[in-house]
């Protein structure tokens, strides 16, 4: 009589396209990839200016340009530049975040440039969250539109505790 | 029993759905319009215990019918 599914965002991608239809499993392997690539992550120095400058290199499950875009200018950075065909780079304190990747449908690689001492970890951590509520903002714009074109009516809507957007849609 | 859709919208991008009231294989139509609507990749699926109970009663009144 009926049937659950389970999905998850375009804009969100990792090491997850081998691993589909595997119960549950999906999801939790792009932000555990994602968390490995912070441990992970390759570390360089350089001394500029009698300042030691760390350069952190981290692959991002971050797919769609404009939500990232979005997110980066919520998290307050600046100074936007293109680098590339498909890259760019933006500043926000002591931080600077290069992104770079080889074709639109893959995820960013990403570069954060900052002074030693400096918590690298924790921004990707803050920004890999507030990309992902940008997703979920992004998705409920869509979807509702999409709903209303197709003639479907929303029934209810709630936000449940965990922030989850519950539509109870009504089918012919 | 009326026909809907309930779609979970998760906070960490991922989304969820399920059929209430849709009969039988009817309900595998709703695979491809959750990717369609939402933009999304199909992770995975599965049958309730009421698509079983429903698939076991149609198979039976068909085979009377056969027979």
């Amino acid at each position: 009589m009926s049937i659950t599914i389970s999905a998850t965002s375009l804009a969100i991608m990792g090491a997850v396209a081998a691993l589909r239809g595997i119960a549950g499993v999906a999801q939790d392997v792009i932000f555990e990839n994602f968390e490995n690539s912070i441990e992970n992550s390759i570390e360089s120095a350089i001394t500029k200016n009698d300042t030691k400058e760390i350069l952190k290199e981290y692959q991002t499950p971050f797919v769609d340009c404009e939500i990232l875009e979005k997110t980066l200018i919520e998290h307050g950075c600046e100074n936007f530049s293109k680098n590339g065909e498909y890259g760019f780079s933006c500043e926000i304190e002591n931080f600077t975040f290069i992104f770079s990747r080889d074709n639109i449908e893959n995820p960013f690689k990403m570069e954060i440039k900052c002074n030693e001492g400096a918590n690298c970890d924790m921004e990707i951590d803050d920004l890999s969250e507030e990309y992902k509520m940008n997703v979920q903002e992004e998705t409920y714009v869509k979807l509702t539109q999409r709903l209303k074109n197709n003639n479907m009516t929303v029934e209810s809507e709630q936000i449940l505790e965990d922030d989850t957007i519950m539509l109870t849609v009504n089918v012919e | 029993m009326a026909k809907k859709i309930q779609i979970k919208l998760k906070p960490d991008g991922t989304i969820e759905m399920e059929t209430k009231g849709i009969k039988g294989k009817a309900c595998l139509n709703y695979i491809d319009l959750l990717a369609k609507l939402t933009d999304s990749r199909i992770d995975n699926y599965e049958y309730t215990q009421e698509y079983y109970e429903n698939e076991v009663n149609e198979n039976t009144v068909n085979n009377c019918e056969n027979g």
